[in-house]
């Protein structure tokens, strides 16, 4: 789940804040910062929450490109259609959402 | 040489007498020793310093004592600027801060991307003279150097440790 405070500074950029023991009910602010109701802090966190389960497929894809240097040894032996046919098999195994 | 054998020393009130009551100098020794691990969560983006839970307490035996300090802290930073930025923990007495503050970040972020920077294993140390033999608190506390940061102590599963040590004066 998103944190409680990237919630909350996803809403408010500079506000200075404490969340303790990652509990809602534990916010403290600082500095003058202008206080955010609990429930615009956890649509913001299901909105983030969503965002993020949205591009699992990036992450899935990311983490099995290969390197930059494998990619591009990929080049040099098997052409541009050989190294656009690696990158699709990843593609094709993890599609967008 | 002379030889002395006897059952037992105690004091005049019938107690078993501390190495001062019978007069060795116990100066640079270990008293007492106070150990606390927590593992609370405390994640911040302010600029001032904020109390987190690692925190400990000890009565020292005399006014003259030394209490040495020693904090390690599970200390991480999350930024969302591409410029360095850091953040910082410093031991304090009640609420007056001691000793010098550590600092983890970074001197170049990703532009728009939270970069998170592990920090755990952090450690504090001060050597503090309370000059009292009331109850004292020592407390991590966190902040960040920029409202474009958060400080998290004890992220996920991790945990600090704070030791008091008194050392006689």
């Amino acid at each position: 789940m998103t944190d409680i405070i990237k919630s909350i500074l996803a809403i408010n950029p500079n506000a200075e804040v404490t969340v303790r023991a990652d509990d809602i009910k534990q916010i403290e602010w600082h500095n003058g910062t202008t206080p955010i109701s609990e429930a615009d802090i956890l649509a913001k966190q299901a909105e983030l929450q969503e965002d993020y389960e949205a591009k699992e497929y990036q992450r899935n894809r990311a983490s099995e490109y290969p390197s930059i240097a494998e990619q591009l040894d990929d080049l040099y032996h098997n052409g541009i259609d050989g190294w656009k046919s690696s990158i699709k098999a990843i593609k094709d195994k993890y599609p967008k959402g | 040489m002379s030889e002395i054998r006897v059952d037992a020393i105690k004091t005049r009130a019938g107690a078993v007498p501390t190495a001062n009551d019978v007069g060795i100098n116990v100066t640079g020794t270990v008293l007492q020793v106070v150990s606390v691990q927590n593992d609370t969560a405390v994640t911040t983006s302010s600029t001032s310093f904020v109390s987190s839970s690692v925190a400990a307490t000890i009565t020292p035996s005399s006014t003259s004592s030394k209490i040495f300090v020693i904090a390690q802290c599970a200390l991480h930073q999350t930024t969302t600027t591409a410029n360095g930025s850091h953040v910082a923990a410093q031991i304090h007495r009640g609420s007056t801060a001691i000793g010098f503050q550590v600092e983890v970040g970074t001197r170049e972020g990703s532009g728009g991307n939270f970069v998170d920077n592990a920090g755990a294993g952090n450690i504090l140390s001060v050597l503090d003279s309370p000059s009292t033999t009331s109850a004292t608190t020592y407390t991590v506390y966190v902040k960040s150097l920029s409202d474009v940061n958060t400080c998290r102590l004890n992220r996920d599963s991790s945990g600090s440790t704070i030791t008091l040590m008194e050392i006689a004066g």
